[in-house]
């Protein structure tokens, strides 16, 4: 007896949409929480899945971070849209005779101009000549680095900087003014009073909303489809049930109505402001979400019947194309809408575009909103706007799901695999037959794969286009400054990682297995696959430098040191990306987008800011420090994916905890911030001298750090914890030496770096640049500030060789000595250790470094480097006060 | 039962827990060398979390599995270069042909082109997967995509053949040829390791058995052996049964 009963077709919508969002909310509850991966939980009921609720703490708090951050992030753009906009269409310009600066470098000129006020009043001639020296060169760097954030030619940063020098030189820092604009937030003023500057300016929204609603459409077909030539399994599978086609199409159309995050991110805000600006008042968010459904819904509509069309009536291959077409006319039209905020021609060339357009331009359905927000209209005309857009949702609504219900009424079309029947007998590929292994994999896959292709080569291109496109003055200042083309090259590089490498690990998961049966450690075919996308990011960046040189006529000097830089760090890059990527991966995890930690992506560009902000950074040692940090994150991050991927693909298994080179970088961080904390809460409640004061906050910072560091451990069961760290003597295997011939080594080794430190310092006096550096030392090293000898001595031979030590040879050191050779290890943590100093010291502490490291690889026990430590340091004191 | 020095497999008190959930708990037994053994179980019953264990893929939270004398999960690349691995639902990249992957593990074998050719011809044949072999492998049924993952895990020509529920989702032809080369290649003197819950498939082929349920060892040895402990002539099926007990399926798979 057949006991299936017909049901109504809007109960049967009514049933899908709300499975639908059953998942949606499923997939984000198991998106929010994570697998436990503690063995020691027993939880009742057997072994964790996917949405089965965890908790994280970690992942929610940056998550929320980043939440907040892209939402104010949003209201800003939305704001600052709306007042350009609103600017360019009255044709207002900024003037001012002051020039503006960023407000904490004004007090900063402030500052140099009293102590240059107070240096005329010394007494010796020659003091006051190196201190009006000083701070003229200091006057100098601030007006550099304010120059160079413009993205300016070298004849333009040139002119800036006589500018800025003539005006200081004339009118002190009263010459410069606050950059602030008037008014960063939309306001009841911002629409245009005036009728024809109002009407442009609800031209040039509407053409914004077209903007957006094609990246609706296009970013919905081409980037969130996985395959526009396969109908998604989930849709056939509804259409075996006794359920009309139009229940199963409207359904679908919800979905590709409201699931873009980056509409509620970005032009929510947007419309919230514009009908705040309105004189909505509060009911001004109610409005725009209202709004952002009406147009969802019509975007939805148009796109599900689109994909119907599409899919009838071209070719699989065509499909392959039009997604890959749709995909880079979709990230063209975002970056236009974001563009508004930015660019001062964009507006201009926007606002023109929109004056010559129909006035009747914002009666299509997709702007009709447009017009509830001006503030003048009268309330018949809202009411018959309403009415008008509630026609079109509907209409729209009905047409996509009758159209989409009688195209297809023939039966679904299954559109086949991809590439099906091509039986291509072509033995020999393009010569890629020298390609072997992992790096070839890789090479065919982005070649077969459109939609990687595009992502991955094309995408990062766009990016640098549009800017150059809508920026007029771009081109030649990208061209006329070496420094920008640099900075551009590192960018695109970077940029291109995110879809390339990052995602490595994800791609993989499924077919993990495989590369789990070959007779090589999973970590090492990643880092092979890694460099083929660093050769490729190369590629890209070496191109774009290439182009730059050969093509740019306002280029006067290059600079190597740049353009290492900017190679060394894609190189470098590719594999934080890769390594990051495949830390923030659940390869267990079976729903592909839940798998890896979105918010990781922001972490990475913030890396890559600032290594590229470096590149402008007038001071050698600046970089330097950058390229040595970022080395040893690279390698402390790998060392990290050595470690987890034995444990992969076990949900429960944990690698055994031990000291990693992280945990180094960690807990120096921790010691250099701590310290400044400490001695501002110190120096806030205490009267004692000054040297005592930063002897305490360092011995208490230092005392604080190793104690957290040593519980932390404890705490995890790092076995072998107290040898590790070499506060025992390390076992070896056969003869040990003595404890005494360890330590008169180490006091050795100490003599001879002091004697070297000295050396170089005494050589330093032949050269200008080390006279300069003594004369910073001087000016800012606490050394000539304290009083009492006695301070020093304790600081300097007690307690910052034992902290110092324990951190950068117990900790760091041991951390890379894990994964690496004796010989990069003691390079690694000399090389850290020395650019935490001054750069007068930072060679003869690099020494140092390497002495302390040798000792303590030798002799296994942490008081050899504190001797060496207190020796040195000993001999460049005693030797500094004479 | 044979002695330490000629079992390929051994595996003493091996246990695997998943918080409070007891996958697998100690197993013991050894598999020798040129033997075709099958590992049966109802569903469920941790056949496929034993041999994630030997593949070095899940680590043992006690116990030790060794192949050829490695440990299974510390020496385990060492293990890859002895051992063929055949997944219950092998996935592979949608665009990539056959060849292309036969090609690829090959190369990470550190086999070169000749060779792979060499090693693959005859079983690609046996197979029938010539023609497919060009075709893109998001194209592939379930069954070729079980024989192209066999092709992979021959083409370094293993001394140790794990394969997961081998048969399961082939048709009766594939299932024949698969039978064929499991008894041509244990003639050869390789060792064949199978798991499968069709009893009388593994009653076939099998020289050696052991059965497990809810994660224990129920049983273990020859068939002659399994069947003293019935009546003589009792088949494999009705063993099973008695060994496995009213356990039967425990309902959860282990993930």
């Amino acid at each position: 007896m057949n006991s299936s009963k017909p049901i109504s077709t809007a109960r049967a919508i009514w049933l899908i949409a709300r499975l639908a969002l059953r998942r949606q909310l499923n997939m984000w509850q198991s998106a929010r929480f994570r697998r436990e991966r503690r063995s020691a939980l027993a939880v009742p009921g057997g072994p964790r899945r996917s949405g089965t609720p965890t908790k994280s703490r970690g992942r929610s708090v940056f998550t929320l971070f980043i939440l907040l951050t892209m939402t104010f992030n949003g209201f800003f753009i939305g704001s600052n849209n709306l007042l350009r906009l609103s600017r360019t269409s009255r044709n207002l310009n900024v003037s001012s005779e002051k020039i503006p600066i960023s407000s904490y470098r004004r007090a900063e000129l402030i500052a140099a101009e009293n102590a240059l006020h107070r240096v005329e009043e010394l007494p010796d001639p020659a003091q006051r000549e190196k201190y009006v020296d000083l701070w003229n060169r200091h006057v100098n760097d601030v007006f550099l680095a304010e120059v160079r954030r413009e993205g300016l030619s070298d004849d333009d940063e040139r002119d800036g900087l006589r500018r800025m020098h003539e005006v200081f030189d004339e009118k002190g820092a009263t010459g410069f003014t606050d950059r602030v604009s008037e008014g960063v937030w939309a306001s009841r003023g911002t629409w245009p009073s005036s009728a024809q500057a109002s009407s442009i300016f609800l031209r040039s929204l509407c053409l914004i909303v077209f903007l957006w609603v094609s990246f609706i459409v296009f970013g919905s077909l081409g980037l969130n489809n996985r395959n526009l030539g396969q109908i998604e399994w989930n849709f056939e599978w509804l259409y075996t049930f006794p359920a009309s086609a139009r229940a199963l199409y409207a359904a679908k159309l919800s979905v590709y109505s409201f699931l873009n995050p980056v509409v509620w991110f970005f032009l929510l805000p947007l419309l919230i402001l514009l009908y705040a600006a309105g004189g909505y008042g509060f009911s001004a968010i109610i409005a725009g979400l209202a709004v952002v459904l009406y147009l969802s819904l019509l975007a939805g509509a148009v796109c599900t019947i689109l994909e119907v069309v599409l899919r009838k009536f071209l070719s699989l291959g065509q499909l392959k194309n039009v997604q890959a077409l749709f995909t880079v006319v979709g990230t063209i039209s975002f970056l236009l809408t974001y563009a508004g905020g930015l660019s001062k021609s964009f507006d201009d060339f926007l606002v023109a575009r929109a004056t010559a357009m129909p006035e009747g331009l914002a009666w299509t359905p997709f702007s009709l909103p447009l017009m509830l927000g001006m503030p003048s209209a009268p309330s018949a005309q809202r009411w018959m706007v309403m009415a008008l857009m509630a026609f079109f949702a509907i209409g729209f609504c009905s047409l996509s799901l009758v159209g989409s219900e009688w195209l297809t009424r023939d039966g679904l079309v299954k559109a086949g695999g991809a590439y099906q029947g091509t039986r291509a007998i072509r033995k020999s590929r393009l010569g890629l037959s020298w390609l072997h292994g992992a790096a070839a994999q890789e090479v065919l896959l982005l070649g077969r794969d459109r939609n990687l292709l595009v992502q991955v080569l094309i995408v990062p291109l766009l990016v640098p286009v549009f800017y150059l496109l809508i920026y007029s003055g771009m081109v030649s200042a990208v061209s006329g400054n070496f420094r920008h083309a640099a900075v551009m090259a590192f960018g695109i590089g970077a940029y291109s990682f995110l879809s390339s490498a990052m995602p490595l690990l994800g791609r993989e998961a499924k077919t993990l297995w495989q590369l789990l049966t070959f007779p090589q450690s999973l970590a090492s075919i990643l880092v092979k696959k890694t460099m083929t996308w660093a050769a490729i990011g190369l590629l890209y960046g070496g191109a774009t430098l290439l182009l730059i040189t050969r093509f740019s006529h306002n280029l006067h000097s290059g600079s190597w040191g740049e353009v290492f830089l900017a190679l060394y760090g894609i190189g470098l890059y590719a594999f934080i990306a890769a390594g990051i990527g495949a830390l923030a991966t659940d390869v267990l995890e079976n729903e592909p987008r839940g798998r890896f930690r979105t918010d990781m992506v922001y972490l990475y560009m913030m890396l890559a800011a600032m290594y590229a902000n470096t590149i402008y950074s007038p001071s050698v040692w600046t970089k330097l420090t950058q390229l040595v940090l970022s080395t040893l994150l690279a390698l402390a991050l790998w060392q990290k994916v050595n470690d987890a991927t034995p444990y992969l693909l076990d949900p429960i298994a944990q690698p055994p905890r031990s000291i990693s080179l992280a945990d180094g970088m960690i807990a120096a961080l921790a010691f250099f911030v701590g310290q400044g904390l400490v001695f501002l809460l110190v120096h806030a409640v205490s009267d004692a001298s000054l040297g005592a004061q930063i002897s305490f906050s360092y011995i208490l910072a230092g005392l604080l750090v190793a104690a957290c560091a040593l519980y932390v451990f404890w705490r995890q069961h790092v076995p072998d914890l107290w040898r590790k760290i070499g506060l025992l003597r390390l076992r070896r295997e056969g003869a040990s030496e003595p404890l005494v011939t360890g330590l008169l080594r180490g006091v050795g080794l100490g003599g001879l770096a002091g004697v070297g430190g000295i050396l170089y310092v005494r050589a330093l006096n032949l050269f200008p640049q080390g006279q300069i550096w003594k004369q910073n030392a001087e000016l800012t090293s606490f050394l000539s500030r304290a009083e009492r000898p006695l301070w020093i001595c304790i600081l300097a031979i007690v307690a910052a060789p034992i902290f110092e030590e324990l951190l950068f040879r117990g900790l760091i050191f041991q951390g890379l000595r894990r994964t690496a050779g004796p010989a990069l290890a003691i390079l690694g943590s000399a090389a850290i250790f020395a650019l935490v100093h001054p750069p007068l010291s930072v060679v003869p502490v690099f020494g140092l470094g390497i002495a302390a490291a040798i000792s303590f690889q030798r002799s296994g026990f942490l008081l050899a480097p504190i001797l060496t430590h207190a020796v040195y340091n000993t001999i460049v004191i005693v030797l500094n006060k004479s | 039962m044979s002695s330490r020095t000629d079992s390929l497999v051994e595996i003493q008190g091996l246990s695997k827990s998943f918080g409070a959930f007891e996958a697998v708990r100690d197993l013991n037994f050894s598999v020798s060398y040129g033997q075709i053994f099958a590992l049966l179980g109802p569903n469920g019953a941790g056949k496929t979390t034993t041999i994630r264990m030997l593949m070095g893929i899940l680590v043992p939270s006690s116990g030790s599995a060794r192949i050829d004398g490695l440990d299974c999960f510390r020496d385990r690349v060492e293990v890859k270069r002895r051992v063929g691995y055949l997944p219950d639902e092998p996935v592979f990249h949608d665009y990539l042909r056959g060849s292309e992957i036969i090609r690829f593990t090959g190369e990470m074998h550190g086999l070169s082109r000749s060779e792979i050719e060499d090693h693959t011809r005859l079983l690609v044949q046996q197979l029938e997967l010539n023609d497919a072999l060009e075709e893109f492998a998001v194209n592939y049924s379930r069954g070729m995509k079980k024989k192209l993952a066999l092709v992979c895990a021959m083409v370094h020509d293993p001394a140790l053949l794990i394969l997961d529920e081998p048969t399961n989702g082939l048709d009766p032809f594939a299932t024949r040829s698969l039978h064929e080369l499991m008894r041509t290649n244990a003639a050869a003197g390789k060792t064949i390791f199978f798991s499968t819950h069709l009893l009388d498939q593994a009653e076939k082929l099998c020289t050696q058995i052991a059965i497990i349920a809810k994660g224990r060892l129920a049983a273990h040895g020859t068939l002659a052996e399994l069947r003293a402990r019935l009546t003589s002539d009792s088949s494999l099926e009705e063993i099973f049964f008695s060994v496995a007990g009213e356990s039967g399926d425990s309902g959860v798979t282990a993930p």
